[in-house]
Formats: C-alpha cells, structure tokens, sequence
C-alpha cells in the first residue's frame, strides 16, 4: 500500500517535470471524456423534457388515434361522446383533437405554429386553463365560431407581449378573434405546450378540409381502471372497424415505455461515438509512454541496479498512465458540467449533468490508462538493467 | 565475502564467440579494500557486472556473501542487489526528479522501510558522506559533481550492504572532488565497510590495499599494496 502511495507521489512529479506533453497526453481523455458527459447529458436532458411534458398529461388520459384510411365507416364524435356517457363512471370528459401547422398573421406579423381544434371538454381532459379571457365553449362548436386561443409564446412573438384579446388574426389567411391566453406551462419556449393556438374543432376540421376526426382524448375518473378502460374501448371500436389494425387506443404509460427504449438506444449510440476519442485519446497515451520508456531508459536501469523489481516498474508506469488518464477524465468532467450548464442557462438545449455517468466516465479513463499503459509498461519493466545504465 | 570460482562469460557474436571472462578466480574477504584494473575491453566491466548481480556468468560458481547466486532469477537478482550491494557509478546515475535525500531513500523504498525509519537512516547517510544539510532537498542539477557523487554514495550506503561496488567513481569530477571522493572511500574502508574499486587509472587503484590487475577476461596480477 505505502508502495502505491509512493509510486502515486512518483507519477504527479514526473507529470509535473514535463507538463506541456502531460497535458497534450491528457487532451485526447480530456475531449473524449467532455463529449460524453455532454452529449449524454444532453439526451438525457432532452429525454427528461418530453418525459415530463407526457407525464403532465397523467395517467388519467387514454387516447384514441384512428389510423385507417380506407373503411367505408368512422367513428363519430356524437357517437363517442354518447358511448362516454354510457361509462360515466369511469369516463369524466372526452375530447376530439384535430392537429395542423399553420401560420398566423397580425399584422405585419407572422408566426408559424401548432393549431389545434378541439370542444370545451379539452380544458378538463388536457388539464388546459386560460390565464385570461375565456376558453372555447359549446356554442363557438355549434355555430362554428371563429374565435381563437393563443399560447404565451405566441403573445410573446406574435403580439410582442401585448394583450390580445380581443384582436384580430389571421389563420391561414382566415380571420379569427383571439378570445383568451392560455396559462403558461413551459417557461414560454418555442415548439413547446405554450406556443400552440386553439380553436373550435368544427372550424378547424374545415379549416384543414378534414371531415374525419381522427384524434380523441379521454380522461378517466381513476387510473387504476386505465386498462379496463382501454378494453372495453378497444371492443367498441372494433364492433365499428372490423379491424384492428385501423385505430390504436392507448395510453402514457405506453407511450413513456417506447419514448424511454427509443432514448436509450440514442444515448448509448451517441455515447459510442463518443468513446471512439476516447480510444484515440488512449492510443495517444500508449504513444507518448513509449517514448517516455525511451527517455527514461537510464532511470529504469537506476532503479534496477538498486533493487526494482520488475513488479515495482511495471506498477510505477501503470501508475503514471492512469493518473494522466485518470486526471484528464476530472477534467473532461469538469468541462462537461460546464458545458451542460452553459447550454441550460443560455437556453440553447435542456441538459442534465449525471452523475453515475461522471463516475463511469471516471472509471473509464482510469480503464484507458491501464489499459493502454501496459503495454509501455511492460516494456520498461523488461529493459536489461546493464544496458539500461549503459544508454544515453 | 565474494568468492568466484571459475567464472566464464561467452557473448556470441554472430559465427564468434568472445570470452569477456576467461575463466576468473577471485576471493574478497570482508573489509578489505580492492582495486580491479583494467584498460577497456579487458572484461573488468563484466566482471563488475557479475559482481554486483546485474548479470549471471555463462559458467562458474559465484557465491556472495555465503549464498551462490550464479544461477538466481531476474527477482532474485534485484533483491540481491537491494541488500548486498551499493552501486556508485562514474556519471553518479541520480534520478533528475528526486531531490538527494529521496534519491538515497530510492533503495529502502524497495526495500519495504517504513517512511519513519526510512527518514532516519537517509539522513544519517548522508551525514556520513558528509553532505551540508541544507543540500539536502536540492535536485541533482542543482549540486555539484562531487555533491552529486556525495549523494550516490550515501544511496549505496544506506541498506548497510556488506559491499560496496564503484566504477570508476572519480572519473567525471576535477582532481580536488576525486581526492574527496576517494577520501570519503578511504574512511568507510576505516569504518568497516568492504570496497570493490573498478578502474583503468593506476594512481586511483594505488590507494586501495589490493590490487587485481585484468587483462583479456584473465586475472594477471593480485597483489597487495604496501
């Protein structure tokens, strides 16, 4: 033990008397270990923010995506609301979705978005509130209302943060009355839950030449029935279908279990081509330990006549390899952190710093030196001392 | 005590085969103070290098300090050289790194000393060769050649070794440095200490008590100095 600490002590000195080529040495760790703490905390940043988007929506909620194109017959909204109605115990609201890109206009203004039509109900199924003026009511549905609900965002960029209600827009090229704001759910970014707008499901299914509704969102009364639910569903539709290849009924969980495998391969993908620096990185190390052999020829030879063994060599190298390696990786991770708070400060991306990762990617640099230190290693720890003492 | 019986060294040269020592016989009794001469190429560098357990005779019997050792593995032989023999060489072989005072504790670090006793027996060594104690922490570049030479001695010292192997320690250093140097020999020789001189310069070897003259891998002349 006193043994490592020694030959510890002996590694940082020799670092230390040549520091421009130990940092070099260390670059090619220090790069590869940075681009793996970020890109991973990346994913997983990214992984997290649409994780808990869906996991806002609860567990409470069942959708139903219609999918076939070619059946002579589809479900209705009349006929799903009186099938809601029939369950009422389980079923609190439903709510039809019809979703496009479209592009808003006020003024000179124009903002490309996320328009979704929809009935009143969306405001319980999605859990949806305004923070002023009102939400779509019943009446704007039946009597094809073209009254519109904007996202923060959309005051933000569209209306430069003036309020407005009440102003006019233009849904592709279609004039509307902005009637309310939604709350605030995602800090106001872009591409998020605040940069939609919504009107009533009647104006945009002509809106979009849609005659079919092919989206439906459920709220259930209790989560735990979620899969009962989903069954009985599922029955109903295929009495009308035929098929079941032409609707797909399902819920966040399952939807969270796909989104989750999906990352994970990313991750671990992403991290791979990441290792490859740092294979590079530990061939560069195996580089420059030779050379360090060569240059310490004599000290080797030294050391033998006074009594090294081989062992004592061979671990004194393997030492110094793994303390570059093992000090570059703190650095990398350093950097990473860095990094991963700089993009999430600025705004730039959503990244998570991880911290069994930052001790794997520890380990691993410490893996490197070993492994790529062992071959210079090995062949100090060979070197005939006689003609060790005899080079210059 | 070094006994060699019979020693032989063989290097092949391609087709050749040259005798660096051709047949060797050669007893050093505790505390003596021996000279081995020789002009290059005579064999007494590998000589030295059997002696001193760097390298095992083609043939023949070497048996150091009662145990032979002719025929030890490569661990056997560094354990060898930890314990019974201190090196001093011509270009004093410091490790640039270390100051002095951990280039002398080097070999009790392989040893297996603890760092307490460690302290204690590279001080005192040095204070034997007599190097100023504020020295002491100085880097190898920052002494002098005879401050360095200092230094490898007190590292040759400091395992108590029953032998002591220099070659041709006053080689590199001015004619006021070698006499110090040779001097520092001379006390240690006084205080018990068992000294193996190898040289080519005749002035250096008549200060030691005996003289073993070599030439072509043969042992020619052995005699004492009056």
């Amino acid at each position: 033990m006193a043994q490592f600490a020694l030959a510890f002590k002996m590694a940082i000195k020799s670092i230390l008397s040549n520091k421009l080529r130990s940092f070099l040495t260390m670059l090619g760790v220090i790069i590869g270990i940075w681009a793996v703490i970020a890109v991973v905390g990346l994913a997983q940043g990214s992984t997290k923010s649409i994780t808990d988007r869906l996991q806002r929506l609860g567990t409470n909620l069942i959708q139903i995506n219609i999918t076939g194109r070619n059946s002579n017959r589809n479900v209705t909204y009349e006929e799903l609301q009186q099938f809601a109605e029939q369950h009422a115990e389980d079923i609190e609201a439903i709510a039809p979705t019809v979703s496009s890109s479209v592009t808003l206009k006020y003024g000179t203004n124009t903002h490309d978005t996320t328009l979704i039509g929809t009935t009143a109900d969306y405001s319980t199924v999605r859990d949806v509130n305004v923070s002023s003026g009102r939400f779509i009511l019943p009446i704007d549905v039946d009597y094809r209302q073209k009254v519109a609900l904007v996202g923060t965002y959309i005051v933000k960029d569209l209306f430069n943060g003036q309020n407005p209600i009440g102003k006019k827009i233009k849904i592709n090229g279609q004039i509307f009355t902005v009637v309310g704001v939604l709350e605030e759910r995602a800090n106001s970014q872009q591409q998020s839950d605040d940069d939609q707008v919504i009107v009533p499901v009647t104006v945009a299914q002509r809106l979009t030449r849609n005659a079919i509704i092919r989206n439906f969102a459920i709220k259930i009364t209790d989560g735990n029935r979620s899969e009962a639910v989903m069954n009985y569903l599922n029955d109903f539709l295929m009495k009308i279908y035929n098929d079941s290849t032409a609707f797909r009924v399902f819920n966040t969980a399952q939807l969270l279990d796909t989104l989750n495998s999906v990352t994970q391969t990313l991750t671990l993908m992403l991290a791979g081509i990441a290792a490859i620096s740092l294979i590079v990185g530990g061939i560069g190390i195996m580089n420059i330990m030779l050379v360090s052999v060569t240059e310490r020829t004599r000290e080797i030879g030294i050391r033998k006549a006074i009594g090294a063994k081989r062992r004592n060599i061979l671990i004194q190298f393997l030492i110094e390899a793994s303390v570059v390696t093992g000090f570059g990786g703190v650095v990398g991770i350093i950097l990473g952190f860095v990094t991963i708070r700089v993009m999430s400060k600025l705004n730039i991306a959503t990244a998570i710093f991880s911290i069994p990762w930052a001790i794997l990617a520890f380990t691993i640099s410490l893996a490197i030196g070993i492994v790529f230190g062992l071959f210079p290693a090995s062949k100090a720890s060979r070197l005939n001392p006689i003609e060790a003492l005899r080079y210059e | 005590m070094i006994e060699l019986y019979d020693i032989y060294k063989i290097y092949k040269m391609g087709e050749n085969e040259v005798y660096a020592l051709n047949g060797v016989n050669l007893k050093i009794n505790p505390h003596e103070f021996v000279a081995i001469v020789g002009p290059s190429g005579s064999g007494k560098s590998t000589l030295m290098n059997i002696i001193g357990c760097l390298d095992t005779p083609t043939s023949g019997t070497y048996i150091l300090d009662g145990h032979e050792v002719s025929r030890l593995n490569d661990n056997q032989l560094a354990e060898i050289r930890n314990s019974k023999i201190g090196f001093v060489f011509q270009n004093f072989n410091l490790i640039p790194q270390l100051t002095a005072l951990e280039n002398v504790e080097l070999p009790l670090i392989y040893k297996g000393v603890p760092a307490s006793v460690r302290h204690k027996l590279a001080k005192e060594a040095l204070a034997r060769v007599g190097l100023e104690h504020h020295r002491m922490h100085h880097r190898p570049r920052e002494l002098s050649g005879g401050q360095q030479q200092k230094v490898a001695i007190a590292r040759a010292l400091v395992t108590s070794p029953p032998i002591i192997l220099a070659d041709e320690p006053t080689g590199n250093l001015d004619s006021k440095s070698g006499a110090e140097i040779m001097q520092i020999f001379k006390d240690l020789h006084t205080q018990g200490n068992t000294i193996v001189l190898i040289t080519h310069d005749n002035n250096i070897a008549m200060q030691a008590k005996r003289i073993v003259r070599i030439q072509d891998g043969q042992i020619i002349e052995n005699k004492e100095v009056s």
